[in-house]
């Protein structure tokens, strides 16, 4: 049954799989051309002092990318189905709805999952061309909270999809624009080290909205 | 059903979290008002303080005994502050305390350094480049190379990004010499080559050792220097400053200040009781004849006056209400037992920083609880178990009865 849904899924996903790959892909093609550039035309010293001491972000073409891809991926999952209620006739094999909706949004959250990890080695892979490994590092850890967005993202447009009441969907979009919010609130590089775990465990947890928004869809709330 | 009450959990403490961020953050955007914190300056011919106050929005200028000035007469009480001034209205005194005034003194002597919370409580990549501090020329020049202090000191080439073993091997084995125990723990610079002179930088061993570290004529110069018992430094702020009387300030753990003296890195003890460095923003302001110390936070300003040699003499302390102190502070505690916000003026670092309200918001929670049992008596249909909800509002007052009454307990519709 999994590799059926996983089938279906496939289907509905793989024309945004593979406008996320290239928007992931342009994204740090950006960034390494944009350090050729800046390479070029500036001493490389100053270069890692901007970067160290005033916080220069040199990989902040990526911070939105995790955000965009969750959006698309859960736009491409869950619009047509709730919108056509399709969803309905989803909801009606033979399975639980819960277990349905868990394996539909498992799949969407685990390929977000091995798109970000290729992200980050090739992101790391870059950066480690042009400085040592102490930037690397801290790119990672910054870069990791952004990522965290993207989930949330997802978890949120998600729940909004199915949700059938306008009411509702404003309240998600509300708090859900707030809580990616605070992923993104930072500037400068490390922010995140003494609070990440937080952030995390706020994360995973929204995973488990959608299934509100799935009951008061079978149920019909309208 | 249970994974339907969880999600609705999930989605109540997610809206507390953001009201308890956003309904602060508006809050106080409305309501805030700037706090009018006069302005003390210590005169060095009267020898107390004299202030600058903003009353209905104008400037008054008080003498020593609270007596209205006019702006020039105030200047001239503090002549070593407004020197420039004075001398461009041709009012600078001939001689101050007995001594005469020369231009080039007060200058040398006219000094400013300032500590923020925030600048020790960051994080900063152990990444530096280390500027030779006698330059063949008139100008200090940036490196070529960033260094790291790791199982060894390594110069890494920006341009290249590789490791150079020539300087690698001699300021490693040059630092083993000094006795120095790898890898550093912390070390503080200023990586600018805007600035009179290089000082190098002041690093703290594994075994909390202190070092100076200058590199002169491409060869290390390293310093042990000996710390009085019980000092750990968090953070080091270098000064460079053309007068040559102080390498740098310590912060230490216990929150005490130290300067290191050029003379035998001597370490300084101020007489600041009262700093905290995770809360205080530190001000020195100097010149020919005193040093005046300010500790800043979010409801106090201690101004602290010594002579040269750093024993006290006089004090001034400005309180003001806090914004929670205030009537919308009281108010606003009064309705929600918290504020959270992610972010904080000291430090760089997101978190979740919480504030809370104290007893005064059990106003605000006993009425969201009534007003909840009341409108659960009040509904009509059938009542599934909202025990969560009632706990829900007993810890998160208005911020939950909110939540609760935008999401309402469905499960039982089934």
């Amino acid at each position: 049954m999994f590799i059926a849904l996983s089938y279906k899924e496939w289907l509905k996903t793989r024309w945004v799989l593979l406008a996320a790959i290239i928007l992931g892909i342009t994204s740090i093609l950006t960034i390494f051309l944009n350090l050729g550039a800046i390479a070029e035309f500036n001493d490389a010293n100053a270069v890692w002092n901007y970067i160290v001491y005033k916080k220069y972000l040199f990989y902040g073409d990526f911070k939105f990318v995790p955000a965009i891809i969750g959006f698309i991926i859960a736009v491409a999952q869950f619009y047509s189905e709730a919108n056509n209620l399709r969803l309905k006739l989803t909801l009606h094999l033979p399975l639980n709805e819960n277990k349905l909706l868990f394996y539909m949004l498992g799949y969407g959250t685990l390929i977000q999952f091995v798109l970000h990890i290729i992200f980050i080695l090739l992101l790391s892979f870059v950066t480690s061309l042009f400085f040592p490994s102490e930037i690397v590092v801290s790119q990672f850890y910054t870069v990791l909270p952004w990522i965290f967005s993207g989930f949330v993202t997802y978890f949120f447009v998600s729940a909004i999809m199915v949700d059938t009441l306008w009411p509702r969907r404003v309240i998600l979009l509300l708090t859900g624009y707030e809580i990616i919010s605070f992923y993104l609130i930072s500037n400068g590089y490390n922010s995140y080290m003494h609070s990440i775990q937080w952030f995390v465990i706020i994360g995973v947890l929204e995973f488990f909205l959608i299934f509100l928004s799935g009951f008061r869809f079978k149920r019909g709330a309208r | 059903m249970k994974l339907i009450k969880t999600s609705r959990i999930i989605l109540l403490l997610s809206i507390v979290l953001v009201l308890s961020v956003v309904i602060p953050k508006y809050y106080w955007k409305m309501f805030e008002k700037k706090p009018k914190v006069p302005t003390y300056i210590y005169s060095s011919t009267v020898h107390d303080f004299i202030s600058m106050n903003v009353i209905n929005k104008s400037i008054h200028w008080l003498d020593n005994n609270g007596k209205k000035i006019i702006r020039r007469e105030f200047e001239q009480l503090a002549p070593l502050y407004y020197y420039r001034t004075l001398m461009y209205h041709s009012l600078m005194p001939d001689s101050i305390n007995g001594e005469k005034v020369d231009i080039e003194k007060i200058k040398l002597n006219t000094i400013f350094t300032n500590i923020k919370p925030a600048d020790i409580q960051t994080s900063v990549i152990q990444l530096a480049p280390l500027i030779e501090s006698k330059p063949d020329g008139p100008k200090l020049n940036m490196p070529k190379d960033f260094f790291r202090i790791t199982e060894r000191m390594e110069f890494i080439n920006c341009e290249s990004n590789s490791i150079e073993e020539a300087p690698s091997k001699l300021f490693t084995k040059a630092l083993v010499d000094a006795g120095f125990t790898f890898p550093a723990k912390n070390f503080w610079g200023n990586p600018s080559t805007m600035k009179p002179y290089d000082d190098g930088y002041f690093i703290l061993d594994s075994a909390g050792n202190l070092f100076h570290l200058l590199k002169v004529h491409g060869k290390p110069v390293i310093n042990k220097i000996n710390m009085p018992e019980g000092v750990k430094p968090v953070f080091i702020s270098i000064t460079e400053m053309r007068l040559r009387e102080f390498h740098a300030i310590v912060v230490t753990e216990k929150s005490e200040v130290y300067l290191i003296s050029f003379d035998h890195y001597k370490f300084i003890k101020l007489p600041l009781e009262e700093y905290n460095y995770k809360t205080m923003q530190f001000r020195m302001n100097g010149n020919i004849f005193t040093r005046t110390f300010t500790l800043i936070d979010n409801s106090s300003e201690s101004i602290i006056v010594t002579n040269r040699n750093y024993e006290q003499i006089a004090e001034k302390k400005y309180r003001w209400i806090n914004k929670w102190d205030t009537n919308s502070g009281k108010v606003f505690n009064a309705l929600f037992p918290f504020t959270i916000s992610l972010t904080s003026q000291d430090s760089t670092f997101v978190n979740f920083y919480f504030t809370y309200a104290g007893w005064i918001t059990l106003i605000g929670i006993i009425g969201s609880l009534i007003f909840y049992f009341f409108y659960n008596i009040r509904r009509k249909e059938e009542k599934s178990n909202c025990f969560f909800d009632f706990v829900l509002i007993a810890f998160t007052g208005l911020y939950g009865l909110i939540a609760v009454l935008l999401i309402k307990d469905e499960s039982w519709k089934v």
